[in-house]
């Protein structure tokens, strides 16, 4: 069936079945390969998307629950702003290694800022729970996402 | 630049904003898709396999399709399909090879494979004693431990489990065979090795085979050996097909039937005389699975630095690694020393312990410095500076301080790690024998052209900003691509630790040779080939003198909290000193810091994994627990200057020091905090619970 | 192969179940598991599928006088951020899985498992929570325990959906929670303890106390609350809940483990209780 919904601002098209997973939708269909499958059961949040601005793991979305609903991704979300003050944060932190986690967990880390809560450390640590990196310890992230809250907390003031 | 500047990653952008493309991200025309048909079964004859009909489109490609049915590692015991017998479970039988996914699972779940089932073996004791279940024996010695005058001894036990990789990109490789060349693509360590092996089962010669490596997302020793026999199988199907065949495994098939970090015990007898240490004698033993894979290498470097960071007169080694019907084990960063040196710093914690004294204290007295000799008798030639690491890390410890903390269920632990960086003995001479070349192009660009890989380690920023420094350009005229074998020499595998130590250390002597030459026109070629140094001295026979080329050391301690009513553990600090010469991008090695850490604390205290009749257990994220954010201690990183002289500005080995440490440290913590006695790895709250009741 | 299908309307979806046999299928993130098979293949499901989280009218929390109300298709996130709801509900949702799952997974879908680790349930047991279950004609309201009868094993018929969990409001003074899993975050359960109760002048006038993962369902003993709510015994209380326990080994955790901690844990917070 043709299923449609709103990808990174656009409205597209999809011919698939309702019990496809967003995963595989975004990536085989519209070559969009930085939303990675890490685990495939929703455990290491490698392919974080957002569904109606809210995170979810993509590998557990049937593209039933997307119908009509807007999907972005890390190449939609790294056209904004906001993604740009990201970035920068995560190099200077030296915060990224094999880079495989990398995309879902910027993703995660706008899912923070979304919530408009002063960054504590319980904030920063439940807001990437679900996000594995077997590479960095997690530090250098940790310490990518505090600054970051310094600085967006800034700009709010 | 310099090599004290600070600079970003020369890979992060195109990672952070998701464009860089890893195996499966990459679009082959006309690409199958390979399913593996798996042993159920851990020992048995396959009798028989019923397959379904052969539809259109879909290939079964199994032993009769490949010309040498053996993956070539360090002996060729391991057949890439198995086809008379099976020895563990989810060993492979067949590939399943079709363009439509959907229509080779199906045929995949309408095969049966008809087996005459046997007893396998699943413990290292239903081994001991049994010739054709051992695949190596060891042993060495170093004074005399039977003509000793001692007046006490302490003996202990210890014991640690399996530990998965769990890189975060599964295993995945691409085979494609057109113009008489078969290109292997993929998520790999060792482009050469998997050369090597496709030279070995299929005859064809080295000249029609050229393997590219592409971004690889973590490896940790996983992509090791493990991909050559991915690709042994891939150019089998790639060679009947003659089409791009792509093998990627499904995260559960990635976490059962991959490579694990060998489970081990470590029998250690202490003898003393008046309080002081006068002999150890070791019996070190691993599980190696069904095959040999590179079992006898981690036996080495299990054994080799069995008495640590310190001078022991006497000293008996027995190591020996078994056959066993369990899950294939091998390499995994540390390959053998995070099994050996946990007994060895637990048994110094407990020793520590039994003579009452401090455990750094107790230490301090039999630290190696230079001059002395090794394990293995030989000279230790380089400055070893542990004393000044352990009074560096008292103070960032406040060591004094915290370990008389009074708070309930508070501890703290330590260890010191040495760690050889390179190949074992004189293997950097006389098996790996690395080249690189470095290349200016006419436009002034300077190609790396090495087969060492970027896994996430970092290998990329580090090699470049050697050359960089020493050629004293910007580092964005350094040209470092993914190596391709048809580009690249033979510059060995990227294990070991020896990226930044040996093949770093080659491009620096070359970049030297080639600053001179800068402004020549046209385009100039430097090759560097490895030279061991003439006071390295090695006996492989007899496992007599200098085992590693260096050795970098890691002074480690670990802040713990147990929660009375559950037994959680929480690990608070972890403290840590590392002489690794000279770290060329500060950033860079305090990743490798974190990331070792990490793995080290899921290794102590988090990663249960069990087997059972040869089955994995655990075989999901939800169920094979690694740390998140959550989990995470305060990490505290500093080190001292200690340059090597063969290493480029002084630079030793790193990758695989900072996990060493990291799993003794804490279970000394717990003991230190409840008063029991940790001699198993992973601690988990369970053990603890079962102890405190006893 | 399978159908799959997306009612418009909760009338077409029970018309839809009342004349077959559907997994049905709302935030999936149990389902859609269990189901796979190769990454970019289908999921192998060995029957129809029916979606039903996009339906408006499975979606939104209510009170009323006496009662809470979460339809089936709320999220666990919609739960831990509801200016409805009271803490000793949120807190513990804003726990279970980790951010991205809490979007997706949903109250009846967590309930239906009735998975041993299911998180959710021991808190519905001491809540007295009741489950509606629909079909096309009627409505059947149970109790959770009566719902819930085994491991993966309740009273749902093949023409039933979870309509709505009522959960009726009690004024406690307090609740305690703690779950333990095999690291701090975004893992399945071990086990779980959750404790309801209210104090009048200083004296416990009701409790509720409920143990997950260590059962195949969670244990409350409500004779055993009446007890100590007249002897506030401490040991006698635990001894009942022992013998209710029925823990195992398994790749998570041991049998032991569960029991003595899960006892360790009761015990702490009953004296915490009293003390307060």
């Amino acid at each position: 069936m043709i299923i449609a919904f709103e990808l990174n601002g656009e409205q597209v098209t999809v011919e698939t079945t309702l019990s496809m997973r967003l995963l595989d939708i975004v990536r085989n269909d519209f070559g969009l390969t930085g939303t990675k499958e890490g685990c495939s059961e929703g455990e290491c949040g490698a392919c974080i998307v957002f569904l109606d601005g809210k995170v979810v793991n993509s590998c557990m979305v049937p593209m039933s629950n997307v119908i009509g609903r807007s999907v972005v991704t890390i190449e939609g979300f790294s056209e904004t702003e906001r993604y740009k003050q990201i970035e920068t944060a995560f190099r200077n932190e030296g915060a990224v290694q094999c880079g495989f986690c990398i995309p879902g967990m910027i993703m995660a880390v706008e899912g923070i800022l979304r919530l408009n809560k002063p960054l504590t450390d319980e904030v920063i640590k439940e807001g990437l729970s679900g996000n594995i990196c077997r590479c960095t310890g997690y530090q250098s992230i940790y310490e990518a996402v505090r600054r970051l809250g310094e600085e967006v907390w800034q700009d709010v003031q | 630049m310099k090599i004290r500047d600070r600079m970003c990653r020369v890979d992060s952008v195109e990672k952070i904003n998701g464009k860089v493309r890893y195996i499966e991200d990459i679009d082959f025309e006309n690409l199958h898709y390979a399913r593996t048909l798996r042993s159920s079964i851990a020992k048995g004859e396959i009798l028989g396999i019923d397959y379904p009909d052969i539809p259109e489109g879909v290939w079964v490609v199994d032993a009769s399709d490949t010309p040498v049915n053996e993956v070539l590692m360090i002996k060729g015991d391991m057949p890439v399909f198995a086809d008379k017998e099976v020895n563990y479970i989810g060993e492979p039988i067949a590939l399943i090879v079709g363009k439509d996914k959907q229509q080779v699972i199906e045929f995949l779940n309408g095969t049966v494979v008809n087996y005459r089932e046997s007893d396998g073996l699943f413990h290292m004791n239903e081994c001991r004693g049994n010739e054709d279940r051992t695949y190596s024996s060891y042993q060495y010695q170093k004074g005399d431990i039977g003509e000793l005058d001692y007046d006490d001894t302490f003996e202990k036990e210890y014991s640690t489990g399996y530990q998965e990789q769990l890189y975060m990109e599964k295993q995945g490789l691409v085979g494609e065979y057109s113009d008489n060349i078969l290109t292997i693509y993929g998520s790999m360590q060792c482009p050469y090795y998997i050369k090597n092996a496709l030279i070995h089962s299929t005859e064809l010669p080295g000249d029609n085979i050229r393997v590219i490596q592409n971004t690889t997302g973590g490896a940790f020793g996983g992509k090791e050996e493990y991909p050559s026999l991915m690709a042994c199988q891939l150019a089998a199907a790639a060679l009947k097909i003659k089409a791009p065949v792509e093998l990627i495994f499904d995260r559960r098939e990635d976490i059962l039937y991959t490579t694990k970090r060998h489970p081990s015990q470590t029998r250690i007898k202490t003898y003393l005389k008046e309080r002081k240490i006068v002999g150890m004698e070791f019996l070190y033993e691993l599980d190696g699975g069904p095959y040999w894979g590179l079992t006898d290498v981690v036996l080495q470097r299990g054994i080799l630095t069995l008495t640590g960071c310190y001078n022991i007169e006497n000293v008996k080694v027995v190591g020996k690694a078994y056959k066993t019907n369990n899950i294939f084990t091998g390499a995994f960063r540390g390959f053998g020393s995070p099994q050996s040196m946990f007994a060895l710093e637990q048994h110094m914690n407990q020793l520590a312990r039994y003579l009452n004294k401090d455990p750094i204290e107790f230490r301090r007295q039999y630290f190696v410095k230079k001059g002395d000799l090794s394990a293995t008798s030989g000279v230790f030639n380089e400055t070893i500076m542990l004393n000044e690491m352990a009074d560096k890390l008292e103070k960032m410890s406040d060591y004094e301080e915290i370990k008389n903390k009074k708070d309930f269920y508070h501890g703290v632990g330590v260890a010191f790690i040495p760690h050889g960086g390179g190949f074992t003995g004189d293997g950097e001479a006389s098996h790996i024998k690395s080249v690189v070349n470095l290349k200016k192009d006419e436009s002034g660009y300077v190609h790396i052209l090495v087969s060492s890989v970027e896994m996430g380690q970092g290998a990329k920023t580090v090699l470049s900003k050697i050359v960089a420094s020493v050629l004293d350009i910007g580092i964005e005229r350094i040209v470092y691509d993914d190596p391709d074998t048809f580009n690249v020499p033979d510059s060995g595998p990227t294990v070991a630790s020896r990226t930044t130590m040996v093949v770093g250390g080659l491009l620096y002597k070359a970049a030297e040779k080639l600053k001179s030459r800068m402004n020549e026109n046209g385009e100039v070629l430097i090759t560097e080939t490895f030279k061991q140094p003439d006071h390295i001295k090695w006996d492989q026979k007899h496992l007599n003198g200098n085992a590693y080329l260096s050795y970098s050391w890691a002074a480690v301690i670990a802040e713990v909290e147990v929660d009375p009513v559950t037994f959680e553990i929480n690990c608070t600090n972890i403290y840590g000193i590392y002489d690794v010469g000279l770290p060329i991008d500060e950033d860079t090695f305090i990743g490798q810091v974190h990331g070792g850490v990490a793995q080290g604390l899921g290794y102590g205290m988090l990663e249960v994994m069990d087997s059972v009749d040869g089955l994995i257990q655990q075989n999901s994220f939800s169920s094979y627990a690694v740390p998140t954010v959550a989990d995470m201690p305060r990490m505290y990183t500093d080190w001292i200057y200690n340059p090597y002289k063969e290493g480029p500005y002084g630079a030793k080995a790193a990758g695989e020091l900072t996990l060493v440490g990291v799993a003794p440290a804490i279970a000394s913590a717990v003991q230190d905090a409840i008063g029991i006695e940790i001699n198993d790895l992973p601690v988990t709250s369970e053990k603890i619970l079962a102890e405190v009741l006893r | 192969m399978f159908n799959s299908i997306r009612p418009n309307s909760l009338e077409e979806l029970l018309e839809i179940i009342d004349n077959g046999d559907y997994y049905i299928f709302a935030g999936g993130t149990d389902l859609f598991i269990r189901k796979r098979q190769w990454q970019g293949a289908e999921r192998k499901f060995d029957k129809d599928v029916v979606f039903i989280s996009h339906l408006e009218e499975l979606r939104g929390i209510f009170e009323d006088k006496g009662h809470y109300r979460l339809k089936t298709c709320v999220t666990q996130d919609e739960v831990a951020n509801s200016t409805l709801l009271p803490d000793y509900l949120r807190i513990p949702y804003g726990l279970m899985g980790n951010p991205a799952i809490r979007n997706t997974a949903t109250v009846g879908g967590n309930i239906v498992n009735a998975a041993k680790v299911a998180d959710s349930l021991p808190l519905f047991y001491a809540l007295d929570a009741s489950i509606v279950l629909r079909n096309i004609q009627v409505d059947r309201i149970l109790s959770i325990k009566d719902f819930v009868f085994g491991r993966y094993k309740t009273d749902r018929a093949e023409n039933e959906i979870i309509y709505e969990v009522i959960i009726p409001k009690e004024d406690f003074t307090g609740y305690k929670y703690k779950k333990i899993g095999s690291r701090k975050s975004s893992i399945l359960s071990k086990l779980s303890v959750f404790i309801v109760y209210k104090k009048v002048h200083g004296t416990i006038v009701d409790i509720r106390v409920s143990v997950g993962a260590v059962n195949d369902v969670p244990i409350r003993s409500e004779d055993g609350e009446k007890e100590f709510i007249k002897d506030n015994n401490i040991d006698k209380f635990l001894l009942t809940i022992r013998e209710m326990m029925e823990g195992e080994d398994d790749r998570r955790s041991t049998k032991l483990y569960r029991e003595e901690v899960s006892l360790r844990i009761i015990k702490n917070f009953l004296e915490e209780i009293l003390e307060e």
